[in-house]
């Protein structure tokens, strides 16, 4: 019954005020979008920094390194030299086990994992 | 919890080399502070951070699943998500010790993201204001994470020249191994795709291996004295400076705390002279600094493999392909002559970044098949290489756009329901 003693007016203030909350949701929605957006504009920016540096590098080229060829030259040898293999290298070992172990605890699942879309909000 | 530039750092230090790594939370979540807007999801690469039930504010549910590469962190627009491992106590200690020989070597990314933290725009290069600040921190010797940059691509570029001829039995296409969530998300997810991992280490675990052989025999320090850390914008890196495949690292620290470290020790940043690492292990090539970009180890290792497959001094090749934001970067390098190898003719190389471990997974179910085109194939777990890392300051825009829309928004609530209050009470 209430509904029938909504007046002309209050009705208009109710419908404006409605009117008025979705505009502001999608100006919000709007502006959130746009801080998104120059978030890949700051990561470029990040990237252009080195572009730039990486450009006015007097060797451009790991191979033209002088101090690289002194370490080669007095120390390692050459490139996967046994010294070289000994220090600068190394192997690495399986970790899945834990995975059992998780999608016995419901932790994880393969269905979930591989269901991960390709995509960043940022893009 | 100590603040490092916006973000809480709750200090643990791992008691001794043999904590397993595997089991300790590097990144975990404030659930007061969160917000429940799921963005740490999105950005998650293996979903280990996620609601505690049905919905509610997110955790990292076991470390197990974390690769530690901190994008949640970088992306949470509520500043609820905090680092538990740090370092900052013990490295101030250290350098105060007379007994120690400190080493800092920051990574490439550390040059342009630490800008940041002082004013300066996204993008600014502050090297040799760097290098002064870590002189004035009291660090005995500056190097840089660079010089093993370049180390980094004469060993893995003549790994996959031997992988392409044949020379080593390892399957192509060949992985890049400089990025430590990438590593442990391959160990975890990808097992199987572990031989065709690059043995190499990566740049920091290069320079802690050789640092402490190599670099205290040419500056002539005891190795045993000498303490390393490790600066890098990653949190991962913290993650690999304790595993035990990698040796030499005493402490790893990421860009937001050595800015942390620089303004406690009331430097002035700004009016810092310019200075230079020392050479024996800080001269680098451009090949060396784009290694903070996404494509940049790609394109560094192509500078070096055209060149020793074509056998002659060429001009400087710049690969833009292999830049930029896309997720999934190609190029194809011709080569003058046609190659016989074990694995078919190679008239061309053929190569892919992933910019993001979402992207990665696409590559590596392409290889899992038996189905992947490429030769060499370079994987960052943070969009945009190591320089949007999970230890870089927090992007301009992450929290503010967030704070000041949602500020706008109640203030501007509020005014209309106080007119809408007053316009009752005059209508009563």
């Amino acid at each position: 019954m209430k509904l029938v003693e909504f007046t002309r007016r209050q009705f208009l203030k109710a419908g404006m005020v409605v009117t008025g909350g979705l505009l502001i949701g999608l100006k919000w929605t709007n502006k959130a979008y746009a801080a998104i957006k120059s978030q890949a504009e700051y990561m470029k920016d990040r990237l252009k920094g080195i572009y730039k540096h990486d450009a006015e590098m007097e060797y451009r080229c790991s191979q033209d390194n002088p101090m690289i060829s002194y370490a080669y030259k007095h120390f390692f040898g050459h490139p996967m030299s046994e010294l070289a293999e000994k220090l600068l290298h190394t192997q690495y070992h399986d970790r899945s086990a834990v995975l059992k172990k998780l999608e016995e605890q419901g932790l994880f699942s393969w269905k979930e994992f591989n269901s991960i879309p390709a995509h960043y909000p940022f893009e | 919890m100590r603040q490092c530039e916006g973000v809480g750092y709750l200090g643990v230090v791992p008691s001794s080399k043999a904590t397993d790594p595997a089991e300790m939370f590097f990144v975990q979540v404030d659930k007061t502070k969160c917000i429940e807007c799921g963005t740490c999801g999105e950005y998650c690469p293996t979903g280990a951070i996620r609601p505690v039930g049905e919905d509610g504010p997110r955790e990292v549910v076991h470390p197990g699943l974390c690769v530690n590469c901190g994008q949640c962190l970088t992306h949470c627009p509520a500043g609820a998500i905090y680092e538990v491992v740090s370092w900052i106590d013990e490295i101030f200690a250290a350098i105060d010790d007379p007994n120690k020989y400190t080493v800092a070597v920051p990574a490439p990314a550390i040059r342009y993201g630490l800008a940041e933290c002082f004013g300066y725009p996204p993008g600014t290069n502050v090297y040799g204001k760097m290098v002064t600040a870590l002189r004035e921190l009291g660090f005995d010797k500056v190097w840089d994470n660079e010089f093993t940059a370049d180390l980094t691509i004469m060993e893995e570029g003549t790994e996959l020249i031997k992988r392409i001829t044949g020379e080593l039995e390892r399957p192509l296409p060949q992985f890049t191994s400089c990025c430590p969530a990438w590593i442990k998300y391959a160990e975890t997810f990808y097992p199987d795709l572990l031989p065709h991992i690059s043995s190499c280490k990566s740049p920091i675990g290069m320079a802690g291996g050789a640092a402490k052989v190599y670099g205290a025999k040419e500056a002539g320090v005891d190795p045993k004295k000498m303490y390393l850390v490790s600066i890098m914008p990653c949190i991962a890196k913290k993650f690999e400076g304790l595993r035990p495949e990698i040796t030499g690292i005493d402490a790893t620290i990421t860009t937001r705390e050595l800015a942390y470290m620089i303004k406690a020790k009331g430097i002035n940043f700004k009016n810092l002279p310019e200075d230079f690492a020392d050479p024996i292990m800080g001269t680098s090539s451009g090949a060396a600094t784009i290694f903070a970009a996404t494509g940049g180890v790609m394109e560094a290792a192509l500078r070096f493999a055209v060149w020793k497959l074509t056998g002659e001094k060429k001009k400087v090749i710049e690969f833009k392909s292999v830049r930029g934001l896309k997720g999934i970067k190609e190029a194809t390098v011709k080569l003058p002559k046609t190659l016989k190898t074990p694995h078919g003719k190679i008239k061309e190389i053929r190569v892919a970044v992933a910019s993001g471990l979402k992207y990665a997974k696409v590559l590596c179910d392409q290889v899992r098949a038996g189905k992947s085109p490429y030769h060499f194939i370079e994987v960052m777990a943070c969009p945009g290489g190591c320089v949007s890392g999970g230890g870089e300051p927090i992007l301009p825009g992450v929290r503010e756009a967030m704070e000041r829309t949602l500020k706008r928004w109640y203030g501007s609530l509020k005014k209309r329901l106080e007119y809408y209050q007053s316009n009752k009470l005059l209508n009563a």
